[in-house]
């Protein structure tokens, strides 16, 4: 229900720089994910835009107008933290009640916005209970409850699910994805769980350092990582770094270290210049060898050791001293690859990303 | 097995034995003030006649009045500033924290007796009369460190963000101070101030210093009638004394139980 912009915002504790001018449009109702390494920032820049913190440069605005000036209380924001922060000598009914009385909601309407919130999360029977009685989702659910309850322009998430176990979570997030559609809150969303960020966010926001990566819909940052930093903390990826030898018909020859690499795809670098390209693992294609003969643009290598993860089937292959994963979800094999089996990798055209230098 | 026997009974035995020493002549003092005999001989034979005595006793009930007041003078100022304190130092840096803290822990490092006659030295310099009101800051100085202790081992354990969230839920400072920060600081102001209380009820050195003259205290009196000769009132009192401050300890236990169990909740 606000638009919210960041400009330039910076902070700095000490000599240490842990959010450096960072920008960040976010659309009216949608949902950005913060997603980073920890240290990284994220909780900070949280911090700043909820006015917890004041940002030591640029400045953040809802709707347009800088808040720089608005306390905490006058932000009309929601706020879960990891921690959840339920208020322990109050009921579940209380906590939740708690928002409406700082807005002056009249005392006739609270409990049955209070029940209404808590039905939402599926937490009505438990309204008198106190806090530590709940177990972890259900005291998750109820800081959601309290936080959504006041109708928030902007919802802030710290690391919210990440408590919880992997079932629950998975649980939690479709659940939270509908709570917050339905509300149309304007959502920024921190997580280091790269898949919980996949599937909640319209946009996912990459950090590192204090800086942005990469932001872009889940789609985007995916299949078009800008960066070695991106393409690695979204999934995984395979490198290859050299020097451009030449490109052309679906082809891009580089020279390594050692050696020169044939693979297929295609870029925009001119030869003499230092590239650097990824391939997702399950976009490599692995087939037997048969004969001496490496098509071009293939890699040839020897199954190093593979790891089985019951969905997933991975090799890691063993390219003239280059490892080379490969993904294969299990029914999709047509057979199984064996320890030291002699293999050709390759990949269709479109899936070789180039990253910057 | 019969190893593990003889260490329970050897366990058994010692715990007595510390029980003893520490409770022993306690209990002796309190059996005795039931005793018919001044001069604390035996045999034992029962009587109130102490009690009563004692109820007639003018200085003595008065300095009882007074050690009152003041101690709990001094439990309630020493909670009130030892809170302001320890909120306070939360927007110091680390720094001027430590300095802060130092400064107000030293009197627990000090010999009252030191303190006591500093103290007087210092009034006396300043062409002051003594009177109450010097007595009790005396008491606040020294007392004041016990409050914060509890107080500081508290505040640290509340969570943060239990501020930050009631303030991201629309509630300004006052509220938030209200209605978060202060329900969970209250066991420890209790037991805080009550601590502070005893410190103070207790105090003869402060106390034998600065007092006025015409006025005085438990400890002081106390101390007098044992100089000019000893009587089983005494040992009245202290019964009563221990008897009362059982009871409030009772009390403040029971407090600070369901306190903590509606307040400390998750953290544990
Ligand atoms: N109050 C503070 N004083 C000094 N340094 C701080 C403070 N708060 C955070 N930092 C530092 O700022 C950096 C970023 O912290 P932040 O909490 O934003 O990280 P984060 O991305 O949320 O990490 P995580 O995933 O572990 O929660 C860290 O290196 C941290 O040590
Ligand atoms: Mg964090």
């Amino acid at each position: 229900m606000a638009r919210v912009n960041l400009k330039n915002i910076t902070k700095v504790y000490g000599s240490n720089t842990v959010v450096d001018h960072i920008n960040l449009d976010v659309e009216d109702g949608s949902l950005v994910s913060i997603l980073g390494p920890s240290g990284c920032g994220k909780t900070t820049t949280l911090r700043m835009i909820a006015g917890f913190e004041i940002p030591d440069d640029g400045e953040v605005l809802f709707d347009d107008q800088p808040v720089g000036r608005v306390p905490v209380n006058k932000r009309n924001i929601g706020m879960v933290f990891q921690s959840y922060a339920l208020f322990p000598h109050m009921t579940v009914a209380q906590n939740v009640a708690y928002g409406l009385e700082q807005h002056g909601v009249p005392k006739s309407e609270i409990p049955g916005r209070v029940m209404d919130a808590l039905e939402r999360v599926h937490m009505a029977e438990y309204a008198q209970r106190k806090p530590k009685q709940l177990s972890g989702g259900q005291q998750q659910r109820v800081a959601l409850a309290r936080a959504l309850v006041i109708r928030p322009s902007v919802m802030l998430l710290d690391e919210c699910l990440s408590a919880l176990d992997k079932k629950l979570r998975v649980e939690m997030q479709s659940e939270l994805r509908r709570l917050l559609e339905e509300s149309k809150v304007t959502t920024f969303f921190v997580t280091h769980d790269q898949e919980e960020a996949m599937t909640l966010s319209d946009r996912i926001v990459v950090m590192h350092d204090g800086i942005i990566e990469q932001t872009g819909t889940p789609r985007e940052v995916y299949e078009s990582p800008r960066n070695r930093f991106v393409a690695d903390f979204l999934g995984k990826a395979d490198f290859f770094e050299g020097k451009l030898v030449s490109a052309g018909n679906g082809i891009v020859t580089i020279a390594t270290e050692n050696s020169e690499l044939t693979l297929t795809g295609s870029t925009t670098a001119a030869p003499g210049e230092d590239v650097l390209f990824a391939v997702r693992p399950e976009h490599v294609i692995m087939n037997p060898a048969v004969g001496a003969e490496t098509p071009v643009g293939a890699l040839r290598g020897k199954i190093n050791h593979i790891i089985y993860s019951g969905n997933v089937i991975s090799s890691i292959v063993d390219c003239g001293g280059m490892m080379v994963r490969t993904e294969a979800t299990g029914g999709s094999l047509s057979r199984e690859p064996q320890r030291g089996e002699e293999v050709i990798l390759s990949w269709e055209p479109d899936y070789l990303i180039q990253l910057e230098k | 097995m019969s190893n593990n026997n003889k260490t329970g009974v050897l366990g058994k035995i010692l715990i007595i034995l510390v029980l003893l020493y520490l409770y022993a002549p306690i209990f002796v003092l309190m059996l005795l003030s039931f005793n018919e005999s001044r001069y604390n001989s035996l045999p034992f034979a029962f009587t109130l006649d102490w009690y009563r005595d004692l109820a007639e006793d003018r200085a003595l009930m008065e300095a009882a009045k007074n050690s009152m007041v003041l101690a709990l003078i001094t439990g309630i100022i020493c909670v009130i500033l030892g809170t302001m304190f320890i909120l306070g130092q939360r927007y110091l840096a680390r720094r001027t924290e430590g300095i802060f803290n130092s400064i107000v822990m030293m009197p627990m490092s000090i010999p009252w007796l030191i303190m006591g006659l500093s103290s007087l030295l210092m009034i006396r310099q300043l062409g002051f009369e003594k009177n109450m009101i010097f007595v009790a800051l005396g008491h606040i100085v020294i007392s004041l460190p016990y409050s914060l202790l509890v107080l500081r081992a508290r505040i640290s354990s509340l969570d943060k963000s239990l501020e930050e969230m009631s303030a991201s839920l629309g509630a300004g400072p006052l509220t938030t101070f209200r209605r978060i920060t202060l329900p969970a600081l209250a066991p420890a102001m209790i037991a805080g101030g009550f601590l502070s209380f005893m410190i103070s009820f207790d105090n003869f050195p402060i106390s034998y210093f600065l007092m006025p003259s015409g006025y005085s205290t438990l400890p002081i009196e106390i101390q007098l009638s044992i100089k000019f000769g000893f009587t089983p009132e005494i040992n009245a009192l202290s019964t009563v004394i221990i008897g009362f401050s059982l009871v409030v300890l009772a009390i403040v236990g029971l407090i600070m139980r369901s306190n903590i169990k509606s307040l400390v909740g998750g953290d544990n």
